[in-house]
């Protein structure tokens, strides 16, 4: 227990945590309202396939937030400690504190899905707030089942970004291989168009948990939407953790 | 002569830049195979973007290399002019090849202000995450939600000249032009 207050004391007094933190709280809210002209008419002109997606559409841009807060927690603590001391980093003090290692990264992963989770919960509800607010009637109200399902995304995303970090211990490859994939024509939506198989990549048929009109060419119901994405988050934990206990630190 | 010779050098003997640079041509070759609608230089000039920044923050990593260059070249202006001129000439045939195998080779140019835009923040950021993280962004996330929402701020977007050249290739010139101004003006008032 002491453990997860550490890494949560450690994980919020990084500033870039906070980027990540704020980042992910404000993006969702302004998108619905920089968005709220357009999807008024498209509204009225009936072009939406499923109105009760209205408020979730911005949540899946929003996640960049979570992303930021699952690398940073493990980036930190391979970055040099000082300009002097190339090769001292936090982690050896880390190790030497709590030298048990699948316990350590149990520990960062809790400490990280307990503040991705909180934040997506704020994030989900003012988003949703807002859109009702805007928008009235012409968007049903928001299901509890899928505000937890966004929630669940947003969390699962996070240990996705943290697993693959621990993999490559670099930050960048993390972070571009997720915004290539978080773009406005995300990659992994294009590759849907060449195989369908790709339709199952985590973050795209997570999507499908808390959204209902998804183009892509296979249907997926919210509950193996869920269940495969947890895999492929449990199957990257498993290697980062296999890894992380078999290198030297 | 000899400063730009070594920036040239410098850069030419990082094994994180070649790394960068091979994977983001295999990936642009890969995608024109996989026959993607759209262009795939969208996507793969986030590779590009990502050798922009490391090779502006390199020197700023563990072990603080920008000291011992600045030991050898303490007039800083000029430094920055030899870094941005080296950058272009070892970046103008990347961005060239990566456009030839993406399929579009007028895309060099806009491809290659971008890397020296991307070079720009990394100068500015000093640190190579948070660089690669605003950079990519700004490019892929911010931009094209810009351009849905007010498409009149199409010509003054930075990434709009990869799309349409005549549109948006004054205005990526504009911005890489201040970025890397305001780059070298940080490296000039800035302790290193």
């Amino acid at each position: 227990m002491s453990l997860v207050h550490a890494e949560l004391r450690k994980l919020l007094g990084l500033p870039t945590a906070w980027v990540g933190l704020v980042l992910g709280l404000l993006a969702a809210p302004a998108l619905v309202v920089l968005n709220a002209p357009a999807t008024r008419r498209a509204l009225a002109d009936g072009i939406v396939s499923d109105a009760s997606d209205v408020g979730f559409q911005n949540l899946g841009i929003g996640v960049l937030g979570a992303m930021i807060l699952g690398v940073v927690t493990v980036s930190s603590e391979y970055t040099a400690t000082g300009d002097d001391t190339p090769g001292a980093r936090q982690l050896t003090a880390t190790l030497t504190a709590a030298p048990r290692r699948t316990r350590l990264l149990a520990a960062k992963a809790a400490a990280l899905a307990l503040i991705v989770a909180v934040q997506g919960t704020l994030t989900a509800i003012a988003t949703l707030a807002l859109t009702t607010h805007l928008h009235g009637t012409a968007v049903p109200a928001p299901h509890p089942v899928r505000i937890g399902a966004a929630v669940l995304y947003w969390t699962l995303i996070a240990l996705l970004a943290y697993a693959i970090t621990l993999i490559a211990r670099n930050g960048i490859i993390t972070l571009t291989v997720l915004i290539v994939n978080s773009a406005v024509v995300s990659f992994s939506y294009l590759l849907t168009k060449v195989t369908p198989i790709a339709a199952y990549l985590p973050d795209i048929v997570g999507a499908h948990m808390f959204l209902r009109s998804i183009d892509v060419p296979v249907h997926i119901s919210p509950l193996t939407a869920g269940m495969v994405m947890t895999a492929w988050v449990a199957a990257l934990l498993a290697l980062a953790g296999y890894l992380f206990h078999r290198r030297d630190a | 002569m000899n400063a730009l010779r070594a920036e040239i050098g410098k850069l030419l003997t990082l094994p994180s830049l070649w790394i960068t640079a091979l994977l983001t041509l295999a990936v642009t070759l890969l995608l024109r195979a996989l026959d993607l609608p759209g262009s795939v230089l969208v996507h793969t000039q986030a590779g590009l973007l990502v050798f922009g920044v490391l090779a502006a923050t390199h020197e700023y990593q563990g072990g603080g290399q920008i000291r011992t260059t600045l030991l050898a070249l303490p007039r800083r202006l000029p430094l920055a002019m030899n870094k941005a001129l080296a950058l272009t000439i070892v970046a103008a045939p990347l961005a060239a090849t990566t456009a030839l195998l993406g399929g579009d080779t007028s895309a060099a140019l806009p491809l290659t202000a971008s890397m020296l835009l991307a070079a720009g923040i990394g100068g500015l950021l000093r640190q190579a995450v948070a660089g690669v993280g605003v950079v990519l962004t700004a490019y892929l996330i911010a931009c094209p939600l810009l351009r849905a929402r007010w498409p009149a701020s199409d010509p003054w977007l930075p990434d709009t000249a990869l799309l349409d050249q005549a549109q948006g290739l004054p205005g990526a010139l504009v911005w890489t032009a201040a970025t890397l101004g305001a780059a070298a003006f940080a490296l000039h008032s800035r302790d290193a």
